[in-house]
């Protein structure tokens, strides 16, 4: 994996000035009286903004042209099966009687998922002050977005009538007919509509200073526009920083339950219907964590070649990395309590429909589904018991990938095997899917992964304001590691007395 | 074998609608329609709504008098209801005409829109059956706007066939009358007309010869009579006074000509469990293959067949029949034991003179004669049962009849062959040579029929045939009755029946069939024969006309005589050929209601298959969809196997009908492909290609079972098999489905009734225990009607006449057959069959008709986001098509999994006669959207529209859905809750009644009265 | 474009291209830490400045107190957006399905609160969220595209690390002379006149 990197390194990354070529440091050792620097290397405002800078000002390289092209590629795929489902019907899908919900709705609730890592870190971290998020935000962030627009795509599509979907915004038809408030995928509606709103929102905001910065070292007449029009104008005037850092911590504030809220209401979708196995209190607390759970695996599997490739091994160093493979591996625990809890429930709830859906699952038709789902979400993120482990780039990037596809593979699960083998065995049959479930499938991840090509090659891929917000102590009281630890934790109340 | 995998592999759903389409295309059906619709043939071809359709419709009727579009028949016919004169369109009307199958006529009420017949149900008048219909009777609607059916004349040109006019072919025929040998191979039919044809035929030709051939057929049951009294009688049964009723391979309700009149006998034993004095009639059926009747038995005795005799000897002996001395007991040979056979026996005699025993048409004449002897023995005669006279009573066995034609054509005793409607090609077997070789030696053959089939390809003509909606012409019913058929519409394309055709050969001027059938009838009329004949047209029958009855036939000495012969029947596996539940012998092959139909027993559409037991298929380790090797006398035929329980080890169960393959000599030889292959083709397997004439004599073969090559796909609408596979391998048990059995369809047995008062909360394992179900809100209340249904699983037999009524009724959709295996069917009613018991080869069976519960708290509402299903003031569960967006929240989250939807677009574009036929009361449904069972609300909107214009408030029984109409038992009952004094409040009430999955409190309105089983030993108890 | 000239005490002049009678509109001073900076707005501040400013690449803790900035009332903007969001929510959920066009949906009441929570909490957020990111940009006077430091070179470090420090022309106390003197003596490194 790192020798991979390294080798590829060179085409990826674009010719750097100053320390960039910055070996790794490990910054993970507990310190008893400090703590490790959030940014290691010989680092201050100047390298950070040319560091992050950089990366958009340099001509595209080879690596990313070609990482750039093969996502659009495989985004093609949308292209060709979508207009071919809206023409054929949702017959070309898998679905059948028992299981009406299919990959559409699968990857519908994955990639929710998906999309809460970002916010979470940005806004929970954000109020928790912790500093070690003001490296990654960014980019999870964005991802996030995109993550949220894949996602957004399927209700669109899985419908019968697609052409009629916008039915379910509160739009009168001639009849005056409203939507039904009390269905959970209207709720739906609201939710992710909300929340993707309110995440570009967040993400945006945060971005203006950099945008700022980027305006003021554009040489192009054309950058200068675009970056002068996005930044709106920013001065970094302390008047305005009073009312914005205020704004942020109150979009914070309110992000955080939204968060927590959107994948409930997701979970609604399952939980508020009286299939068996879907029809659990469980779930919003459930699928919640599951939601953190893939979101960080996710933000893993983009930052580790991200931080390589980019020269970002001081800003984004071990500590992040390790931090996030601690979070992944408590939410890996919580969505197996939840496994667990499931059962236990199941039996001893003592509905018969209840208690054979669950034996079913684990033993039934989908019994491979379901063990897939176990070993991946839960046995493979125990190897970050060890610190070796959870501080070892490959391995953590192997285990992201395979949480990526558990996750997918839970939703698979409670959709499709709670359905097809539900109420009345006489109804019960085997879904499988066709070409273009598999297709449309791929292609989302060529959706999200030609956006977030994008994002990397036009915007500021770290939080360079913050960072350097971060890095002000060690900038400001020129002082040895330690203090500087201390300082760093009291910053907040000591710095307006100094 | 390949071959038709590959054609079944093709592209999902397409198979019926694609071609449909082809044709709708092709040029022939351009001119045909340019015949049918002079003033309005373009914009028929532009895609028109069907309501420009019907505005097209209705100006060619005005424009041209109903000559052209509508087809108003020309000669006077007359409307059942009260008002004979003028018609209101738009109002639909009904006549009264009949339907045939095995010779036997039923009396049905054809309902009519603008003159487009687009129902057929039974005629509640008829003296001898009730107002039901089979899914045959419903289904022939179809068969009347297929586009598969022959549009023309057509005769040999060289290696090619021409499609040639009816001027063209009368000439040929007149021509062909006056040459003498003349044979006619012609489908037996019980018209009087017909039979005044064939005299006149005789008469005129002399040495013309009258052949007539029907693979299933009654002809032991003929000769048994025969042995017994000395001339074939047929012997009429009453099953509502039959309190045991033993069928030794006999299928009373389903497969019999009669079974509706029986069904609705043997239903009247049943429902009356809940009188206050519970009268409860006993079913022993002893049997190879589950037939319906052997389902709603209470006692099932497998067995083979060919045992049967055996059994049949020792049942007689049991109940004091005299029987020839020196018959050894052979009961050793069979599964059944003594216990059981003295069981029946004593059952019988203590009922004696409500008893009935009845063969099946499978067994040999003696099974009959034995049967019979036992009836009369226990005086059933004159109380169950009845022996009534029947006409040409010297006509020999078909399969006799069809080699003597054989022979005949070898000799060179024929010059010309005119076939009616028979199909010797596929379905006769083979005399030496096949038939095709038989009919290419005849110097002129001529086909008449509705469809161009294997026998049409060969022959020299073929002349295109009526339906019987577009013909005149007569029939006996079971009883003798005798029946008239009038033509609803004229013929679509200007096809000619049988007996027209017989004028056309015969006569100098050709009579039209209204004046044949009034000729051959105007003895019977009163003073005033116009009088009389406008009476029989209303009524649709001839009262008083029943075939003589003898009351007490003199049994002939040394009937018994055959009885020796009949025990010597060989060891080893047999192979019964079954009548297809749905083809019947393969004539309904082009209906695709009947095709998607599932079987009622093994839930099979869109193909045969051979069924196997359990046991049996674990011995050989072969599952279900494995293709296996049947090799009887020197014939070979490899056929996926379907693991069934109940069926007997020793026998293989196969039905007739399928396998339809347009040969590659015609394949060759053809301008295009044959019409009768638009659907049939390639469907299922041709199991006649196993059938010698011995099989046809004896009723069953010996057979080899080997593995064959690979598996194949069912298209199963239910389990994909009953006994999994896994479970299979290894002890013998059913899966979760069948243990849950209890649940849903509620069995127990005759024991409780008297005394338990819920019936079927004592059902053990009757669903989960739940506290008392209480609603977190206000529940809502109903001001108007609560309309609702309850179903009597006692009497449901699972005969599915429900299911296509239901289709016709609602315009659904055909899907075929890769989108049933899918699971995608979209008919609103399914019938759940299970199974419990712990044997597997001899389980007890349960139908459960399905369709949507319409529940008070239905979960499908609250989860839609557009509210497209909402419940309406009288409590049903709407459906909102054109508001659905297809979201599929609502059928995920229906317990009972009763909504379908439409995966693709499954009406698009309808041939013109297709749209004909469709329900104009009901929507067609686009793509994309979900739909349902409405509890035919249409229905109940126009008799309240009725009842409001009549000023009289809704009478119970008035609303009627279709399930409930055609329902051969009456095991539907529908009506309005809010009226204490109605039928289904009372049925809800019963100690019988339960809702299915009630647990849940989604407040299901449709009910159901828990089955009984009445098995002997609850006798004491 | 526009011309340059630096005066005796090195404070450098920005001209507007041919602005007839050109006067000065603002003036910066650039400071190279941001405690330097600190000390010298607490300065400024002291002097009793109106119209004036300090421009930092990040959020320097404590400058508030430094220049003396009230507290912003961005949130009761923010919790107008929410307050009208939940009960807009309820109200149009009411409205819709048990006022305008009642359904008859499994044997519910036409309207209950359980089941309007969720859209209501959404639309509550959602219009905080626009009152927290509009009230920013309506208390900050964004976007606006024109200011006159984009006229200055060295006030484009600003984003990136330097720390500056605005004097607007129009403050009663502005005057170039004073006030630049004012600025070195507090540590700037360079200042800067801008001139329209």
């Amino acid at each position: 994996m790192k020798q991979l990197l390294d080798k590829l390194s060179p085409i990826m990354r674009p010719e750097l000035t100053g320390n960039a070529e910055s070996p790794e440091i490990d910054n993970t050792a507990y310190l008893p009286d400090a703590r490790q620097p959030l940014v290691t290397g010989e680092n201050d405002n100047t390298t950070i903004t040319d560091k992050v800078c950089q990366i958009v000002e340099q001509k595209p390289t080879v690596g990313w042209w070609m990482f750039f092209l093969l996502s659009l590629s495989v985004l093609g795929l949308l292209g060709v099966f979508i207009p071919f489902l809206i023409f054929w019907g949702v017959g070309t899908w898998g679905v059948n009687n028992p299981a009406g919900w299919g990959y559409a709705i699968v990857n519908f609730v994955f990639w929710v998922g998906i999309g809460h890592a970002g916010t979470l870190i940005s806004a929970i971290l954000f109020l928790f002050r912790q500093k070690w998020r003001t490296s990654i935000n960014r980019a999870a962030e964005a991802m996030t977005i995109f993550a949220v627009i894949c996602a957004g795509m399927f209700p669109g599509i899985h419908v019968g009538r697609a052409w009629f979907a916008y039915w379910m915004f509160p739009i009168p038809n001639q009849m005056e007919l409203w939507p039904n408030f009390r269905s959970p995928l209207l709720w739906d509606v609201f939710a992710v509509g909300t929340y993707f709103t309110v995440s570009l929102l967040f993400w945006y905001m945060g971005m203006i200073p950099d945008l700022a910065t980027l305006r003021d070292r554009a040489k192009h007449s054309v950058r200068k526009v675009a970056y002068g029009l996005l930044s709106l104008g920013w001065t970094g005037s302390n008047r305005h920083w009073h009312v914005y850092e205020r704004a942020y911590l109150l979009l914070a504030a309110l992000a955080t339950p939204l968060v927590l809220s959107v994948h409930s209401v997701v979970s609604f979708d399952f939980a508020v219907s009286q299939v068996a196995g879907w029809h659990t209190t469980i779930f919003p607390p459930y699928f919640v964590a599951g939601a953190i759970f893939s979101g960080f695996a996710m933000v893993m599997t983009l930052l580790v070649p991200a931080r390589q490739l980019f020269g970002l091994k001081d800003v984004i160093t071990l500590k992040h990395l390790e931090n996030m493979n601690k979070i992944i591996m408590l939410t890996g625990m919580l969505v197996g309590y939840a496994y667990a809890q499931e059962f236990f429930i199941a039996w001893y709830g003592g509905v018969k429909v209840e208690k054979f859906a669950f034996i079913n699952r684990a033993f039934g038709q989908y019994a491979w589904a379901y063990w897939i789902m176990v070993s991946c979400n839960v046995l493979s993120p125990q190897i970050f018991w060890f610190k070796k482990m959870r501080t070892n780039i490959t391995v953590m990037f192997i285990v992201s990938i395979f949480v990526n596809i558990g996750m997918w593979f839970e939703r698979f699960v409670i959709t499709v095997t709670s359905l097809a083998n539900d109420y009345t065995p006489s109804a019960w049959d085997y879904y499988s899917p066709k070409l273009a479930d598999v297709t449309i499938l791929i292609g989302a991840f060529g959706l999200f992964f030609t956006l977030f090509a994008l994002f990397c090659r036009f915007l500021p891929f770290i939080a360079m304001t913050e960072v350097r917000g971060v890095m002000a102590e060690k900038a400001r009281l020129k002082s040895p590691p330690p203090q500087q630890g201390a300082s760093d934790s009291a910053s907040e109340d000591s710095a307006a007395g100094s | 074998m390949s071959s038709i995998k590959n054609k079944t592999g093709s592209k999902p759903g397409q198979a019926l609608w694609r071609s449909l389409d082809e044709y709708a295309d092709s040029p022939e059906f351009r001119t045909l329609i340019e015949k049918e619709f002079p003033n309005h043939a373009p914009e028929l071809f532009h895609s028109t709504s069907r309501r420009h359709f019907l505005k097209v419709m209705g100006a060619s009727v005005a424009l041209a008098g109903g000559l052209a579009g509508c087809r108003w028949p020309q000669q006077q016919i007359l409307p059942h209801t009260s008002r004979p004169e003028g018609r209101a369109p738009g109002v639909p009307v009904s006549y009264a005409s009949c339907w045939e199958q095995q010779e036997v006529a039923e009396g049905v009420l054809v309902t009519s829109y603008d003159g487009r017949p687009i129902r057929v149900d039974g005629n509640g008048d008829h003296p001898f059956q009730s107002g039901s219909a089979t899914s045959q009777m419903q289904a022939s609607v179809l068969g009347l706007y297929d586009p598969g059916r022959s549009s023309a004349p057509t005769h040999r040109d060289g290696d090619h066939r021409v499609s040639g006019s009816w001027e063209a072919a009368a000439e040929m025929l007149a021509e062909a009358g006056k040459s003498d040998k003349v044979a006619v191979l012609a489908a037996p039919k019980s018209s009087l007309a017909l039979s005044m044809m064939r005299k006149r035929l005789l008469r005129k030709i002399p040495n013309s010869r009258w052949h007539e051939w029907a693979p299933l057929h009654r002809d032991s049951e003929r000769q048994g009579t025969a042995q017994l009294f000395g001339r074939p009688m047929r012997p009429v049964a009453d099953l509502s006074a039959a309190r045991v009723l033993v069928c030794l391979d006999a299928d009373p309700l389903m497969t019999h000509p009669a079974s509706l009149a029986h069904s609705s006998g043997w239903a009247s034993l049943r429902s009356s469990a809940d009188d206050d004095e519970p009268v409860l009639s006993r079913v022993w059926a002893v049997e190879s293959s589950l037939s319906v009747t052997g389902g709603a038995a209470d006692v099932r005795i497998p067995a083979r067949t060919a045992d049967i005799a055996g059994i049949a000897v020792q049942l007689a002996a049991a109940t004091g029949v005299s029987l020839p001395s020196d018959i050894a007991p052979i009961v050793s040979a069979t599964q059944v034991t003594d216990e059981q056979i003295l069981q029946m026996a004593a059952d019988l005699k203590s009922h004696a003179g409500n008893c009935l025993v009845m063969a099946g048409d499978r067994q040999p004449p003696v099974v009959h004669a034995l049967a019979h002897a036992i009836n009369i023995g226990l005086g059933a005669v004159g109380k169950t049962l009845r022996f009534a006279e029947i006409e040409n009573a010297e006509r020999l066995a078909h399969i006799d009849d069809i080699a003597l034609l054989a022979d005949r054509i070898r000799a060179g005793e024929v010059e010309t062959l005119l076939i009616l409607g028979a199909n010797p090609v596929y379905d006769a077997p083979a005399m030496n040579e096949s038939w095709q070789q038989l009919i290419d030696r005849v110097p002129l053959s001529i086909h008449l029929g509705e469809y161009e089939d294997e026998t049409a390809e060969v022959c020299d003509w073929h002349l295109n045939g009526t339906h019987f909606l577009e013909e005149w012409g007569d029939g006996r019913s079971w009883d003798g009755t005798i029946t008239l058929r009038q033509p609803l519409i004229a013929p679509l394309y200007d096809g000619r029946s049988s007996i027209e055709t017989l004028s056309i050969l015969l006569d100098e001027k050709p009579q039209s069939g209204h004046d044949l059938v009034r000729s051959v009838l105007e003895s019977r009329a009163g003073s005033d024969k116009d009088a009389s004949w406008r009476s029989w047209l209303h009524d649709g029958f001839i009262r008083d006309s029943a075939n003589a009855v003898d009351s007490a036939p003199a049994i002939r000495g040394g009937w018994g005589a055959a009885i020796e012969s009949a025990l010597q029947v060989p060891e080893g596996d047999e192979i019964v050929f079954l009548a297809d539940h749905s083809l019947f012998d393969g004539r309904y092959a082009n209906n695709g209601w009947l095709q998607e139909l599932p079987d009622p027993v093994t839930k099979i559409a869109w193909d045969n298959c051979a069924q196997i037991a359990p046991s049996k298929a674990a011995s050989m380790g072969i599952k279900t969809g494995d293709m296996i090797r049947l090799s009887s006398g020197g014939r070979e035929l490899e056929m996926p196997a379907f693991v069934l329980p109940c069926q007997n080890p020793r026998t293989i169960g196969v039905s007739l009908g399928y396998g339809r393959l347009l040969s590659d000599r015609a394949a060759g030889r053809l301008s295009r492909k044959p019409s009768l292959y638009q659907i049939a083709d390639g469907v299922g397997f041709d199991s006649y290609q196993l059938r010698s004439s011995e099989a046809v004599r004896a009723g069953y073969a010996p057979v080899s079972v080997a593995r064959g090559s690979g598996t194949y796909q069912l298209a199963t609408t239910q389990d994909h098999n009953p006994v999994r596979p896994e479970e299979f391998m290894g002890d013998l048990e059913f899966n979760e489905e069948q243990r849950r059995v209890g649940e849903f369809a509620r069995v127990v047995g005759a024991g409780f009734t008297p005394d338990h008062q819920q019936v079927a909360e004592s059902v053990e394992d009757a669903g989960p225990h739940h506290p008392d179900l209480k609603s977190l809100w206000k529940e809502h209340e109903y001001k108007s009607h609560r309309w609702a249904m309850s179903i009597d699983l006692n009497v449901c037999t699972g005969c599915s006449a429900c299911v296509v009524a239901c289709q016709a009724e609602n315009n659904i959709s055909v899907v075929g057959k890769d989108e049933v295996a899918y699971g995608r069917e979209m008919h609103w009613m399914r019938i759940d069959r299970y199974f419990s018991g712990e044997d597997v080869d001899n389980p007890e069976v349960v139908h459960q008709p399905l369709t949507c519960n319409q529940c008070e708290n239905a979960p499908c509402e609250q989860v839609c986001p557009v509210a497209a299903t909402v419940h309406n003031e009288e409590g049903l569960n709407d459906m909102v098509y054109n508001r659905c967006i297809g979201t599929r929240y609502c059928s995920n989250n229906c317990p009972y999994k009763v909504r379908r939807f439409n995966y693709f677009n499954n009406t698009k574009s309808p041939s013109v006669t297709e749209k004909m036929g469709y329900n104009p009361e009901v929507t067609i449904r686009s793509r994309g959207v979900m739909e349902k069972c409405t509890y035919c609300v249409q229905r109940i909107n126009s008799s309240k529209i009725r009842a409001n214009n009549e000023r009289r408030k809704l009478t119970d029984g008035e609303v009627l859905p279709a399930c409930a109409q055609t329902c051969p038992t009456n095991a539907i009952t529908f009506g309005d809750l809010a009226d204490p004094e109605s039928r289904v409040t009372a049925t809800q009430k019963s100690h019988r009644s339960y809702k299915m999955l009630a647990e849940l409190n989604v407040k299901p309105r449709t009910g159901y009265m828990a089955k009984l089983r009445n098995r002997p030993d609850q006798d004491e108890g | 474009m526009s011309a340059k000239m630096t005066n005796s005490q090195g404070v450098e002049t920005i001209t507007a291209e041919g602005s007839s009678d050109p006067r000065p509109v603002l003036m910066l001073a650039e400071f190279e830490t941001a405690d330097l900076l600190m000390e010298a707005a607490t300065g400024v501040r002291d002097q009793g400045f109106r119209l004036w400013d300090c421009h930092t690449p990040y959020p320097v803790h404590g400058l508030d107190q430094a220049m003396g900035i009230r507290p912003t009332l961005l949130p009761w903007l923010v919790f107008g957006g929410g307050a009208t969001g939940f009960t807009g929510g309820l109200l149009m959920q009411a409205w819709m399905n048990a006022v305008d066009y009642p359904f008859l949906i499994s044997g519910k009441p036409f309207w209950s609160i359980p089941a309007s929570i969720p859209v209501a909490f959404e639309l509550t957020i959602l219009l905080s969220a626009f009152g927290a990111f509009g009230g920013m940009l309506l208390l900050n006077g964004l976007p606006r595209f024109y200011r006159p430091h984009f006229r200055s070179d060295r006030f484009r470090r600003a984003t990136a690390d330097r720390f500056f420090i605005s004097i607007d022309g129009r403050d009663r106390q502005f005057d170039v002379q004073a006030n630049s003197e004012l600025l070195t003596g507090l540590g700037a490194t360079a200042v800067e006149v801008i001139e329209e």
